[in-house]
């Protein structure tokens, strides 16, 4: 049986574009490689992180930086509750 | 602009989850020298905790603390809180993981506290960690909701007395204290900053 594959990650047309040139004019390839760029960018230590619920990755760890950073450059409207 | 502004802001206010348990945690650093900030944000973006089939996460926790020193070296500190709720979780199941994390962060600033304030540490999240989370989460909210099921309490802390809204309402100074609604009063034997928890609890 074919598994259902989860919904692709998206910050919308604009921030994923950002995004992929901000990586590339860092020579950012891989998962760790970005999370170092964000960061260095961010002007912050490394953060700490907790996952309920399933086990915490890097992707998860990206993905917070992400946010941050997409937000902080005026980028993306978080959703906050 | 006053209604537009009332509007706008109780909107926010009615989608501002856990808002009373927030400002608690924020008096409870604050009480302890350290400012905190808390976002609650929807992972919209499917960037964290994406859907089934992948095991993922409900929520997540991340954590900073920017510390600086004054020229008479007094130590300033601020946390940052981001909490990330799975985009697709309803209130009920939101406002469990919020509280669920908020005891991850309770748990770092007892750790930071005790060891001299030097160092904002990971926890190393074990079984009885998620444990006492999980605990904490089921009372925490289990409070929250006998409060607002009890009627005498919401008398008391949360609904105006009739007729509050009637007419425009001056407070800006004690001495037009005999024009105020009725209910509206300074009463030194019930101020605002002192509560009585429920003899339930």
């Amino acid at each position: 049986m074919n598994m259902p594959h989860p919904p692709p990650k998206s910050y919308g047309k604009a921030a994923d574009a950002y995004l992929k040139d901000f990586y590339k004019s860092y020579g950012a390839e891989n998962t760790q490689q970005k999370i170092k760029v964000l960061e260095a960018n961010l002007g912050q230590q490394p953060s700490n992180y907790y996952a309920l619920g399933g086990r915490l990755t890097d992707e998860m760890k990206l993905g917070c930086l992400e946010y941050d950073y997409l937000s902080q450059m005026g980028k993306i409207e978080l959703v906050l509750a | 602009m006053p209604e537009k502004y009332a509007k706008l802001f109780f909107n926010e206010s009615i989608g501002s989850l856990m808002a009373h348990s927030l400002r608690a945690v924020f008096n409870h650093f604050y009480k302890r020298g350290i400012a905190v900030e808390l976002l609650i944000i929807a992972d919209t973006a499917n960037a964290i905790l994406p859907m089934s089939p992948t095991e993922g996460a409900t929520s997540l926790l991340r954590t900073n603390l920017y510390s600086r020193h004054t020229k008479d070296n007094h130590q300033h500190d601020r946390v940052v809180a981001w909490i990330f709720i799975h985009k697709d979780a309803n209130r009920h199941l939101a406002r469990m993981c919020i509280a669920h994390e908020i005891y991850h962060l309770l748990m770092e600033l007892n750790a930071y506290i005790d060891g001299g304030r030097s160092t904002w540490a990971q926890i190393a999240v074990n079984e009885s960690v998620e444990k006492q989370c999980n605990d904490f989460a089921r009372r925490f909210c289990s409070y929250h909701d006998r409060f607002n099921h009890d009627e005498k309490l919401r008398e008391e802390y949360i609904y105006f007395p009739p007729d509050t809204f009637k007419e425009g309402v001056k407070t800006t100074s004690t001495n037009s204290q005999p024009k105020w609604p009725p209910g509206l009063s300074l009463d030194p034997a019930h101020p605002f900053h002192q509560t009585t928890p429920p003899n339930w609890l």
